[in-house]
């Protein structure tokens, strides 16, 4: 895969997860849209622009799964605090589960580490070692580990 | 600097594009954007924040096209990575799948010739004017029109007015943004007899549109090369110059102006009239002299 491609895949990845990321930063507290773009970006390549988060905020919301409500606290400005509803709770949790299922399935995959599938492949120290080692890799010894 | 953040140049063009990226989202969804990226800036920069913060700042935030095409994808589908449902559209989905196929059928023949007939009479290209802080020229195309042009506001609307010049060419530029997520095409002038004309009243009408992008050399409207057909990309702005020979009679403090631009349009295969309300308009006062009609 060139590099292009791979970012632009790794976009769409990141689309994927930020709602679910938004929900669980909301979990913990009410924050405004900065303190949201402030969290997420300090998650290294989470956020590929700032401003992408308040139309996904605005869907979220159209969705039932935030709500919002404007906060006029004293010596500072109003703002605009983003809440999980329950049904935002839900809409996490549930994701939690599929994430993780979901994550040791792409791991196991990439590291070839599954059980069954690829896993069933020789072992890379056998005679056969080209035969389970990624494209590319011009039968070097595939030594990733899994996280 | 005793005022927000929102008051400096950098962020009122920023907010002018969002304001134009915005106009293909409904009213109240493109008002809260605008509210949410203002009460980002406010908090994110001090009031005497200098240029270069500021710059990095609202290009943290990304262009202003790619969020207003952000937000229009909240009017379908189900979020990113919750899977819920934002619209009625899937449930409506649900219930065409129970449909014969006889009657959907008949349904998509139905919808195919709504669809053609929305598009060809909908407004996907919007028009913003060359703003005399921002540019280094005014609205109108011929420099004396611009030095001798008055801004006059009457029921909330702006009308830039400039004295009729009998029998000499006369015109005025325009932004025109193409807020869509397709490449659109002006095809040339929409005007006509029918539909009403693009200037104020003269002959020899004349529509171009700048070539290349804007910003490749600055705001100088006398920059760009100007043809009659150019393309829009999605995101991008052109400049749309309208020129005639000025016959208008007009009386001692009469004027007439237009507020409108009629552009033909196509996209892909489709050519429709694209009538796009103009902020300002552009308006000629008289007296006139010489031969009018």
């Amino acid at each position: 895969m060139s590099g292009m491609a791979a970012e632009g895949g790794l976009t769409e990845l990141r689309r994927g997860v930020l709602g679910p990321c938004v929900l669980a930063l909301l979990e913990l507290r009410p924050r405004f849209g900065l303190e949201l773009v402030r969290e997420l970006s300090a998650a290294d390549g989470l956020l590929t622009s700032d401003g992408t988060v308040y139309p996904l905020l605005n869907r979220l919301r159209d969705a039932g799964l935030v709500t919002s409500e404007w906060q006029d606290n004293e010596g500072e400005r109003a703002r605009r605090y983003y809440s999980i509803t329950p049904a935002g709770q839900e809409t996490l949790a549930g994701f939690r589960s599929d994430w993780d299922q979901f994550a040791a399935t792409v791991g196991g995959v990439l590291n070839h580490t599954l059980q069954g599938g690829l896993a069933a492949a020789p072992a890379p120290d056998s005679a056969s070692t080209a035969a389970v080692t990624a494209p590319g890799t011009k039968g070097r010894r595939n030594d990733r580990h899994h996280h | 600097m005793t005022g927000t953040i929102t008051d400096h140049p950098l962020v009122r063009d920023y907010l002018r594009q969002l304001d134009m990226a915005s106009r293909v989202l409904p009213a109240a969804q493109a008002r809260e954007l605008r509210e949410q990226i203002t009460g980002h800036l406010d908090d994110e920069l001090p009031p005497d924040a200098d240029d270069e913060e500021i710059a990095a700042a609202l290009s943290r935030l990304g262009p202003p096209g790619s969020l207003a095409t952000e937000a229009m994808a909240s009017g379908s589908g189900t979020v990113p990575g919750t899977g819920a449902p934002v619209t009625a559209g899937i449930l409506i989905g649900r219930r065409l799948e129970r449909v014969r196929k006889r009657t959907w059928l008949i349904a998509a023949v139905a919808v195919t010739l709504v669809v053609i007939a929305a598009f060809r009479t909908a407004t996907f290209l919007t028009a913003g004017q060359l703003e005399n802080g921002s540019f280094n020229y005014g609205a109108w195309w011929y420099e004396q029109d611009y030095r001798h042009n008055v801004l006059a506001t009457a029921n909330d609307s702006t009308q830039n007015t400039a004295p009729v010049r009998s029998g000499q060419r006369q015109g005025y530029v325009v932004e025109v943004y193409n807020g869509t997520g397709v490449a659109q095409t002006i095809i040339g002038d929409g005007s006509g007899p029918s539909i009403g004309w693009n200037n104020p009243g003269g002959t020899d009408e004349q529509v171009t549109v700048s070539q290349g992008p804007i910003g490749a050399a600055g705001h100088d409207r006398y920059k760009y090369r100007y043809a009659p057909a150019g393309v829009v990309p999605p995101g991008e702005t052109r400049l749309v110059r309208v020129l005639w020979t000025s016959r208008i009679c007009l009386q001692k403090g009469e004027s007439q102006g237009v507020t409108r631009l009629i552009l033909r349009v196509r996209v892909g295969w489709f050519t429709r009239t694209e009538v796009i309300p103009l902020s300002d308009g552009f308006y000629l006062i008289g007296p006139s002299k010489g031969r009018c009609i």
